[in-house]
């Protein structure tokens, strides 16, 4: 029979949308408004799934988020979701779920053996048991407990989902909407304060759902539902519901996870999975209630043994009767409420168990369900109570987690016999149950109170509201925190199973500490984070250490309250979008000529142009290189920084930065710069071309941009505040391609205007100026080259690159212009012997680079003395070389190290490392660059490049850097 | 050569060729366009020039220069505070290639003005849910009462830099970052509203 623990009437489920759903592979049906916890009782299943460690068969414990034991995964294949709490799982259409942690089914689970190997799994046997031989731990000892324990597995593949995060302002954050959060929102909101209410499930309303109450003499739903209008129609109030504050940070920052579609079989196709915010708050009020707290005692894990308060909650919430005969173990008069929703269900109460009475349970009977409990009473009399339900009350814990986030300790009440918030985050208040105002007329009032108060703090003006009248409760009662039993396992933390043998244990073994205890016996550090176990445990720490809870102390909270997943935390950060992509502007010119493209730090840039399909990066660098230096290459170098510099003292700040002087540069000249740390070590390089006599354009390699800007600020804000300049990036503002070639000016001379003379004489190597091309569009052309042939770097506004790109190759065509890549724009540069990012290493001096003629001696700069220090001049210290391979079918590999012919490959025999390699198309071989010890005096000699990484060894040749045309004949022509 | 003839292109011409309806296709909750005419300068006064530099613009212009992340308008042209002694010229309008050169003739020597109109994509976002986007990246309260058409704010959302100001009735985001992360800032601000619906128009 379908749904046999359905009632016939009752409950916030809708029955007229049935929904069909499975656990373990058999089908089930619910109800719209269920949760799958609530489906399942109703269909009188009570075995949900395995414990951690002994597998012990575990059914529900609670009805919400604090559930420790129906631990699911839920859906299939790529949305796969382990460790499903089945009590806040919303059921929908389809909903497909298994139990975890188990082999090989729930019932029949052989991994249960643990359970009778339990006295060699107590607290710490980690630590204890595999010892010897220690090199066993990682092949055998952890892999077989790892598989031996554990919840669910996650999926394999990508999550078809997408979440995604977002920002959200408020002047007052209510947290819970119970009767006190709802409360404070309706006060708070009712003064025009901008307030975010939000609750972790559907329904606002919190205990009032689940316990039938009444306010106003009314029923307490209908006054949930009229504020609930109330705050709906209100401008100012934005209510998230299935959203779980989960962190309270720095700043009024609270973090919050909004499930969007969880309840959904699939996404709707424009809405994310789940949404995580963070929340910036003026103000915020904690109502997030209380978590009521269950009895150790024997077997006290059987399934069917649960809180009152979840009872109640199945019962009136979602009419589903968790069992027909009834055990009640209650420490207070709140608790007999219990005993009224069961017997107005038509349930049989078999047994009310009161522990002021002296009475307890010693111990529940049964396996997969619990089938009577063994009391004893105060004069040793024992009794066996047949039953298949135990509804446990002993009194409630208020849900402070997030006051501890910031480093709040709670405190001990002695009155109400719980921990109660202490030194609170700023701006944060506690309202209601969760400060141990467990009636409902304390919530109330509370919430009101609260929510005025913040309004009033932030200026706003409340209006009086008539707090509504609730029925007196009481709350007063006497815990009973264990009951001490000679058979069976009494369980403190379900989901961890930590037993109070455990805590004895840690305590019998020095760890007295409370956070020494936590840790040796995991008591609190599940997933769950102890919420229904902690306070057990400290009680029981303290009675077998003879001292008071608080004596024992208690540990605190951090975030997250519940799990979050990760997806809400990247959001729309994956695979392409993991970091934003910069595009060049050829890029589109560049992607229809089936460029392979690479990345460069954010940029996109082409590595080369297939000319043909398959042509690989090797042949198509060659190809490229010849035909630059046979005729003319064009190749985007938008990407290097560059940064306008301006003001009466720029060309004074310039001398300070670099080596060189650039005060002496004439307007219309460019000049090479190296750029050092303070420590004397290059930190970029570029050139700069004075446009005017106080404005300078400086440019920077790709990847040092954005630091050579922050390092030009921090030397102005902070070295040298007085003097006049301004810096401003313009790199984006320029679209700018090198041009380079034997017929490089051939080709500018058609794209520049008629009145523009860019001849050797009127415009020689290292010359800039501001030109027009194409009628009167305006360009700076500079007469500067990286590849070592005759080149021009020309720039236009970017709104034009990828015109020039076009128009560049419509000029070119007649002279066989080919765009080239990052691959041969780096072999060009290595025949020409230019140093770039495997030389500018943040190791390297001038000197080590040869470059010791370019830091003056009639100026001080940034760098200059400490690049002098003596162990920085010494000979030996590794200089820069080129390297040519002996053997021209030889291969050279980066970062290969030099040894010499017969050398043990040691450190102290260590010469130095190749900084960079490539094939030379001029050469026919393959060459490089290097750090060499002593290198300049080695010159001819023969040395190996040993790479153990990819298991080379070559002969190499020690020669000059320079490769090509050393005498730069050819980039001055 | 006579007939090469440079035809400018927008920052998100090849991600904007045509106008199109993006995600919910039952609602327009957001609409997204590229300003294809603009002008963007940055103006920067020079240490002890700072008086000066706030003397010639409110000579020539009739505004004093903003402070503290606030905007200033004069007509058409819009001056936001970026940083300290730092802002951003922003005006509506065909590009004038005495733009700069004017500009200089009434900075003078009191500070520096750099055209960055190719340097920067502008994001025009608008609509009922133009917020609720916006604050799937940007950290800053756009609230009507807390960002008016009088604030700006330098700021990062989806990892990138931004400048976001609103029109002077209020009715439009406008969001500047560099031109080269124009596709990225797009596919952001497109996937971010697509729960809303989101006209895409050029």
């Amino acid at each position: 029979m379908s749904q046999i623990n359905r009632l016939a009437e009752g409950g916030l489920i809708n029955r007229s949308k049935p929904l069909n759903f499975s656990f373990d592979g058999k089908t089930y049906e619910g109800f719209e408004g269920d949760t799958l916890a609530s489906a399942l009782i109703a269909n009188g299943v009570s075995l949900f799934g395995r414990s951690f460690k002994y597998h012990r068969p575990r059914g529900v414990m609670t009805a919400g988020s604090e559930e420790p034991n129906a631990l699911v995964e839920l859906r299939t294949g790529n949305r796969l979701e382990p460790n499903s709490r089945a009590t806040t799982v919303e059921l929908f259409d389809g909903l497909v779920a298994n139990s975890q942690n188990r082999w090989p089914s729930l019932n029949f689970d052989l991994m249960s053996i643990n359970s009778l190997l339990s006295p060699f799994f107590t607290a710490g046997f980690y630590y204890k048991t595999f010892m010897w031989p220690a090199s066993f731990w990682e092949k055998l000892y952890e892999p077989a407990i790892r598989r031996a324990a554990g919840l669910g597995k996650p999926p394999e593949g990508f999550d078809p989902d997408h979440y995604e995060k977002s920002f959200a302002h408020c002047d007052v954050l209510v947290i819970g909407a119970g009767p006190a959060g709802l409360s404070a929102a309706l006060a708070a909101g009712r003064s025009g304060a901008r307030i975010i209410l939000s609750d972790e499930g559907p329904l606002l309303g919190g205990r009032l759902l689940s316990d039938n109450l009444f306010i106003n003499d009314m029923p307490a739903l209908d006054w949930v539902q009229k504020v609930t209008a109330e705050l709906e129609n209100l401008p100012n109030i934005k209510i998230l519901r299935r959203t779980t504050v989960f962190g309270v940070y720095d700043h009024g920052v609270y973090g919050a996870v909004e499930r969007v579609s969880d309840h959904l079989a699939v996404p709707n196709e424009f809405s994310p999975r789940q949404r995580s915010y963070r929340i910036i708050a003026k103000r915020a009020i904690l109502g997030s209630g209380a978590v009521e707290r269950t009895m150790v005692f024997g077997d006290n894990d059987r399934p069917g043994i649960m809180l009152g308060s979840a009872v109640r909650t199945y019962i009136n919430q979602y009419a589903a009767l968790p069992g027909k005969r009834a055990v009640v173990l209650i420490s207070s008069n709140d608790g007999l409420r219990t005993v009224d929703a069961l017997k107005n269900n038509g349930a049989q109460i078999e047994a009310i168990i009161d522990t002021r009475n002296g009475e307890m349970i010693q111990r529940a009977l049964g396996g997969k369900r619990v089938q009577a409990v063994q009391t004893i009473d105060k004069n040793g009399n024992i009794r066996i109570v047949e039953c298949d339900l135990v509804a446990v009350s002993n009194g409630w814990n208020p849900s402070l987690h997030l006051t501890c986030h910031l480093g709040g300790r709670p405190v001990w009440d002695e009155a109400k016999n719980a921990f109660l918030p202490g030194k609170l985050p700023t701006g944060l208040t506690v309202a209601g149950a969760a400060q141990g105002k467990f009636t409902l007329q304390e919530a109330l009032e509370d919430g009101s109170r609260a929510g005025n108060e913040a309004a009033e703090q932030l200026g706003y003006q409340v209006k009086s509201i008539e707090i509504p009248s609730a029925e007196p409760e009481v709350f007063a009662h006497q815990p009973t925190w264990r009951i001490k039993s000679t058979k069976g396992k009494s369980f403190v933390d379900f989901q961890h199973d930590v037993t109070d043998l455990d805590i004895e244990l840690a305590n019998r073994e020095g760890f007295k500490s409370v956070e020494h205890m936590k840790r040796y016996t995991t008591l609190g550090m599940a997933t769950d984070q102890g919420k229904t176990a902690n306070v057990a445990g400290l009680a029981i720490l303290g009675e077998v250490s003879n001292r008071t809870i608080p004596e024992v102390g208690t540990t605190i909270f951090r975030p997250p309250y519940t799990p979050v997943s990760l997806g809400a935390l990247a959001g729309h950060h994956i695979h392409r979008d993991f970091r934003p992509t910069r595009l060049t502007p050829s890029h589109q010119w560049a992607s229809e000529r089936g460029a392979v493209f690479m990345e460069t730090g954010l940029w996109m840039r082409a590595q080369y142009f297939p000319e043909y399909s398959g042509e690989n990066w090797l042949d198509a660098m060659i190809r490229e290189v010849k035909g630059t230096r046979e005729s003319v290459g064009v190749c985007d170098v938008s990407t290097l920084g560059k940064i306008d510099i301006q003001g009466k003292d720029a060309a004074i700040f310039l001398d300070r930065i670099y080596t060189g002087t650039f005060s002496t540069l004439p307007v219309g000249r460019v000049r090479y710069g190296l750029m050092m740390r303070e420590d004397g070590f290059v930190f970029d390089d570029g050139t700069t071309a004075r446009l005017g006599e106080h404005h300078y354009l400086t440019t920077t390699t790709t990847a040092g941009a954005a630091k050579v800007m922050a390092h030009l600020e921090f030397c102005h804000q902070v070295l040298w505040p007085e003097l006049n300049i301004a810096f401003t990036s313009v790199t984006e503002q320029w679209a700018q391609y090198s041009v380079a070639g034997p017929n490089a000016r051939a080709v500018l001379e058609k794209i520049v205007d008629p009145d523009i003379d860019i001849s050797n004489e009127q415009f020689p190597y290292m010359a800039c100026k501001s030109i027009t091309i194409c009628g009167k569009i305006p360009a700076r052309l500079f007469r500067i080259s990286f590849s070592g042939e005759l080149a021009y770097e020309i720039g236009v506004p970017n709104r034009y690159g990828d015109a020039l790109i076009r128009a560049l190759m419509d000029a070119g065509k007649s002279y066989g212009i080919i765009p080239y890549g990052l691959e041969a724009l780096s072999t060009m540069r290595i025949e020409k012997g230019h140093v770039a990012g495997g030389e500018l290493n943040g190791q390297t001096t001038p000197r080590d680079l040869g470059l010791s003629k370019m830091v003056s001696q009639k100026k001080d700069c940034i760098g200059k003395h400490m690049s002098e220090r003596p162990a920085l001049l010494e000979p030996e210290r590794p200089i820069l070389v080129g390297i040519k391979v002996k053997n021209t079918r030889s291969k050279l590999t980066g970062g290969a190290h030099f040894l010499d012919i017969g050398s043990q490959a040691s450190l102290d025999k260590d010469l130095g490392h190749l900084t960079s390699v490539t094939y030379s198309p001029n050469l026919n071989c393959w060459i490089g660059l290097g750090l060499l010890k002593n290198g300049r005096n080695r010159l001819g000699e023969t040395i190996r490049a040993v790479d153990f990484m990819r298991k080379t060894d070559v002969l190499v040749e020690v020669c000059d850097p320079v490769f090509l045309d050393v005498d730069g004949e050819r980039l001055r022509g | 050569m006579d007939n090469l003839v440079l035809h400018p292109k927008s920052a998100l011409n090849p991600f904007l060729t045509h106008a199109r309806h993006e995600g919910n296709p039952l609602e327009t909750g957001v609409i997204i366009r590229e300003n294809r005419n603009f002008l963007l300068a940055s103006l920067t006064a020079f240490n002890d020039q700072q008086k000066e530099l706030s003397a010639s613009i409110v000579s020539a212009f009739g505004v004093e220069l903003p402070i503290n992340c606030k905007v200033a308008r004069s007509k058409h042209i819009n001056f936001i505070s970026v940083a300290p002694h730092q802002w951003l010229i922003y005006c509506n309008g065909e590009y004038i290639s005495n733009f700069i050169p004017s500009f200089e003739t009434v900075v003078g020597p009191s500070g520096a003005i750099v055209d960055l109109s190719d340097a920067r994509a502008i994001i025009q976002v608008s609509g009922p849910k133009a917020i609720d986007t916006l604050a799937k990246g940007i950290s800053i309260d756009l609230h009507p009462n807390t960002f008016t058409h009088e604030h700006a704010a330098s700021t990062f959302a989806a990892q990138l830099g931004m400048t976001i100001w609103k029109s002077e009735d209020s009715s439009v985001f406008n969001i500047s970052v560099f031109r080269a992360f124009g596709s990225s800032a797009l596919q952001w601000l497109i996937t971010s509203a697509s729960e809303f619906g989101c006209d895409v128009q050029v």
